[in-house]
Order: C-alpha cells, then sequence, then structure tokens
C-alpha cells in the first residue's frame, strides 16, 4: 500500500492575470513556473519557502480548486481537504449554518455532519455563538470553528495551510497536539509551514519551492540547511542546544 | 452527485433567506411589503402625475412589477454571485453553478409568495378564477427559464468583466420601459409592437395579464422563441461556469 501514488505532477506552472487589464498590458504572473514531484500514500510531505514562493498556490492545484496553466497534474481518486486558517465563511450565516455548508461542500453527507455537530461545538468551544451570524466572532473564533470543522472531515489527504495553530495559546496548545495525531494515523499530508521545527518533527519528506520552482529534492535536514543557507541562517545539527535557535528562526518569520 | 449538489443548493438557499430576514425588524414580512411598497412607487408616479387611463391600473401594475423584480433580481445578484463567492471557493473545491442558482431558488421562493399576494389583489379587485389559471404554472415556469438562463451567463462573465456589473442596472433599467411593466403593449403602433414582442419578458407579462385580468390563454406562437432563448441561454450559462470552474478562484 504504501507505493501508491496519490499525486503525480510534472512541470506545473500557475499563471495569474490581472483583472480588468487591458489584452496589450503584460499583466500576468506566473506564480508557479516549474514544479515537480511525486507523492506517495502515507507519507508527509513538508513545503518550504519564502513567503510568495507559490506555497498556497500549489496546495490550491493538490486540491484541484484551480487547474494549472501548464504541465500535468494527475490526482489518485480520493478525498482531499484543504486546511487552513482563514476557512472561508460566509460571514452572514450562523456558525451552525456554516458548519452545515461546509461539511456538505467537502462531500460529507447531512446525517454524518449533524453527528458530528456536538464534537465539533465542543472542540471550538465557542458557546452559544453558535447559532449567531459570523460577522460577530472574533477571529480566534472563527478560526476554532474553521479548524474544528476540518478536523472532523473524513479524509485520505490532509493539505495544511499554516493551519497548525488557530486561535490563542490554550486552543494553539490543543490544536497542534490533535493536528500532529491526526498527521501521525494514516493520512498522506502536504503542509506548507513556515515553522522548521515541525516540518522537522513531523515530515519524511522535503519539497522546496524558490520562485515558483520547485528545487532539486533532498533529504529533510539537507533540504532544511539549504532553505536556511539562502536566508543567511545556519542549522546547527551538532551544536549544544538546536532548540533555542530553531525556535529562532521559526520566530523571525 | 447531482443529488448532492441540489441538497447543497437547496441548504444554502434556505440558509440566506433565514439569515436575511433575521437582519431585519420586518423580517419576512419584507418579502410582501417590498413588492408593495414598488408598486405604491409607480402607482403614484404614473396614476397621479402622468394620469395613465389603463382600466384596473393597479392590478395591472402591480402584475408586471412583480415578473419584472423576480427578472432583474435574479439577474442582478446572480451575475455578482461567483465574485461574491471567492472566499468561499478559494478554500475548497465544489461547482461554481452553485452560487447562481442558489441566487435563483432564493428568489423563486420570494416571487412566489408575492405571486399568491398577486393574485389575491386580482381577486381583491372583483376578477374571478377562470380556466385559463391552468397556463399559469407554464407562463411560471418560462419566466423561471428566462430569468436563469440570463442570470447563468452574467454569472460566468461578471468575474472577467467587473463593469459589466455596473453596466447591468442601466440595461436592466432600460428593460423595465422595454417590457410593457406601465403600458399595454398593444395600444402602441403595430411597429413598435413588434419590436417589443421581441423582449421574451414583455411577452410573458403580457401574456400573465392577460390570463390574470381577461381570462385569456396564452398564445404559444409568442412564447416559442422565449422558450428557445432561455434554454440556449441555460446551456451556454452551464457550459461557461463549467469551463472556468477551476479558473474563477484565481480571479480577484
Amino acid at each position: 500500500m504504501k507505493n501508491d501514488l496519490i499525486f503525480d505532477l510534472r512541470d506545473i506552472g500557475v499563471r495569474y492575470r490581472k483583472v480588468a487589464s487591458m489584452p496589450w498590458k503584460n499583466n500576468s504572473f506566473w506564480a508557479l513556473k516549474q514544479v515537480s514531484f511525486q507523492i506517495f500514500r502515507g507519507q508527509i510531505l513538508g513545503l518550504i519557502g519564502r513567503n510568495g514562493a507559490g506555497k498556497s498556490t500549489l496546495l490550491r492545484v493538490l486540491a484541484g480548486i484551480i487547474r494549472p496553466d501548464c504541465g500535468t497534474c494527475s490526482r489518485a481518486d480520493v478525498r482531499i481537504t484543504l486546511q487552513s486558517a482563514n476557512a472561508g465563511f460566509d460571514q452572514r450565516l450562523t456558525g451552525r449554518q456554516n458548519v452545515m455548508l461546509k461539511g456538505l461542500l467537502l462531500g460529507m453527507e447531512k446525517r454524518q455532519i449533524l453527528r458530528s455537530m456536538d464534537r465539533i461545538m465542543e472542540l471550538a468551544d465557542i458557546g452559544e455563538f453558535i447559532d449567531q451570524p459570523m460577522m460577530y466572532y472574533s477571529s480566534g473564533m472563527k478560526a476554532r470553528l474553521g479548524f474544528s470543522i476540518s478536523y472532523f472531515v473524513e479524509t485520505d489527504v490532509i493539505l495544511l495551510d499554516e493551519a497548525l495553530s488557530p486561535g490563542d495559546a490554550a486552543f494553539k496548545a490543543k490544536a497542534n497536539e490533535l493536528i500532529k495525531k491526526k498527521i501521525q494515523s494514516h493520512h498522506t499530508v502536504v503542509m506548507a509551514s513556515h515553522s522548521i521545527s515541525n516540518i522537522q518533527d513531523l515530515c519524511d519528506r522535503v519539497i522546496h519551492l524558490e520562485k515558483g520552482c520547485s528545487l532539486e529534492e533532498l533529504p529533510v535536514e539537507q533540504s532544511l540547511q539549504r532553505y536556511l543557507q539562502a536566508r543567511g541562517k545556519r542549522l546547527p545539527l551538532d551544536s549544544k542546544s538546536p532548540k533555542s535557535c530553531l525556535e529562532e528562526v521559526s520566530a523571525d518569520r | 452527485m447531482l443529488l448532492k449538489n441540489l441538497n447543497l443548493v437547496l441548504y444554502r438557499s434556505a440558509a440566506e433567506l433565514k439569515s436575511e430576514a433575521t437582519r431585519t425588524y420586518a423580517g419576512y414580512l419584507w418579502w410582501i411589503l417590498d413588492p408593495l411598497l414598488s408598486l405604491g412607487v409607480y402607482y403614484v408616479a404614473f396614476n397621479y402625475i402622468f394620469h395613465r387611463k389603463t382600466e384596473h391600473f393597479a392590478v395591472f401594475l402591480f402584475s408586471g412589477i412583480v415578473v419584472y423584480r423576480f427578472f432583474s433580481g435574479t439577474v442582478v445578484r446572480g451575475a455578482g454571485s461567483i465574485i461574491a463567492g471567492h472566499s468561499l471557493m478559494y478554500y475548497m473545491y465544489f461547482h461554481k453553478i452553485l452560487f447562481p442558482l442558489s441566487v435563483v431558488v432564493v428568489n423563486l421562493i420570494k416571487f412566489l409568495i408575492t405571486l399568491l399576494l398577486v393574485i389575491a389583489v386580482v381577486w381583491i379587485s372583483g376578477f374571478r378564477p377562470t380556466w385559463s389559471y391552468l397556463a399559469l404554472p407554464f407562463l411560471i415556469g418560462l419566466v423561471v427559464l428566462i430569468s436563469t438562463g440570463v442570470s447563468l451567463v452574467c454569472a460566468a462573465l461578471t468575474p472577467f468583466f467587473p463593469d459589466f456589473q455596473l453596466l447591468l442596472s442601466t440595461i436592466l433599467h432600460l428593460l423595465i420601459f422595454l417590457s410593457g411593466v406601465f403600458y399595454e403593449i398593444s395600444k402602441l403602433t403595430p411597429r413598435m409592437q413588434s419590436i417589443i414582442r421581441l423582449n421574451p419578458l414583455a411577452v410573458l407579462i403580457e401574456q400573465i395579464r392577460g390570463i390574470l385580468l381577461y381570462g385569456q390563454w396564452p398564445n404559444l406562437i409568442f412564447l416559442l422563441p422565449g422558450l428557445l432563448v432561455s434554454i440556449l441561454l441555460i446551456v451556454l450559462g452551464w457550459w461557461l461556469i463549467h469551463k472556468f470552474n477551476r479558473y474563477y478562484p484565481k480571479l480577484r
């Protein structure tokens, strides 16, 4: 089972075009230029790269939200969910309606969602706000509800867009714990993250994006080292306190 | 798959109707108040200021306004629906036809309720139901089809041409004058009549009035072009939205 091919990306390119620009002006921008790699079932893959390197766009291609403008992306017949801190809610609807809607959009059955509703509410811990329109929510509450919904969606592939830690410190710890457990359970995971320590802890492969291109794949440690070197930092693999340096690195994003 | 999407459209529409109602003091009452108020405005303008001499002008006007309002509401909200849904579609994949279709459902439910109001007003004014009422569902169906068709095409194209959304309100403003909402088409010059009757909406409004006020059976020959145009527009709109289904999330 380990060798099932889930994603097969060959020379993917994605171009954004500015709306309402005159045809004679060149207003397009290649967010991804040349990205190729394969992901097999059960792998946990980290995506690293600076802001604007194309990580979020790549996750959207993997999730099937956008189609690449060139190259081929073949995908096994699996359920894929994208988890992100700002989860795309309809602000005018209540939390409960949004849970239902999002569940349906993600392909769940109505009964299934109703069954998980209590657990979702318990995890999100937003009390009676669940029946208020979401425009009255604080951003922390939105993030918590978003996390809770996607946590309970049954899926084969998890795509994480910096979604490891929504909300306040207490919820952050809880969410981090849960997501790590979920990652380690059985899923195929692609996580875009700036947190070097998370990638080091969780991932068994790393893809390094640079200006829309995927660099040659190296083992995790070497790849992180290359990434940090490019930013003028070093990964002190054999220094006395690696943890403190890692925290410094992930804090300065 | 289709059933699931239908479920989704219905759920989203119901949620939207509910949330719309809870945002105002009068709530669901607005479904009736809104068309009545707009009837009031046009009645004052045309009856007292322009002194129109159409018989039973209030009923005449109301039946036209309600149909026109359903059309314009569906088209305007539909045109902006895919743009407005950007925050949702950027985070998960689903078919974008969901947006304009739920606009249609939301407006249709309000429309059906105001239609009951229209029929009530017609009866209060002393008209009696006739056998020709049997043709009413067919005509209402045609109104829904043409509105859906125009709405889908507008929804598919506005993300590419945002200016169109602004232009649309002017076009619809012109359309209310070209749809015979305020006047009887049959009293125009023959040349003008044939031009106005090119507009399927004008024909539909005229025929619905024929049923409600004069007990006339609709003229199928006049309705056929409208039916063909609606089906064409629905197919075109559906095809466009399907084609750009995974492209819309890239547009901002």
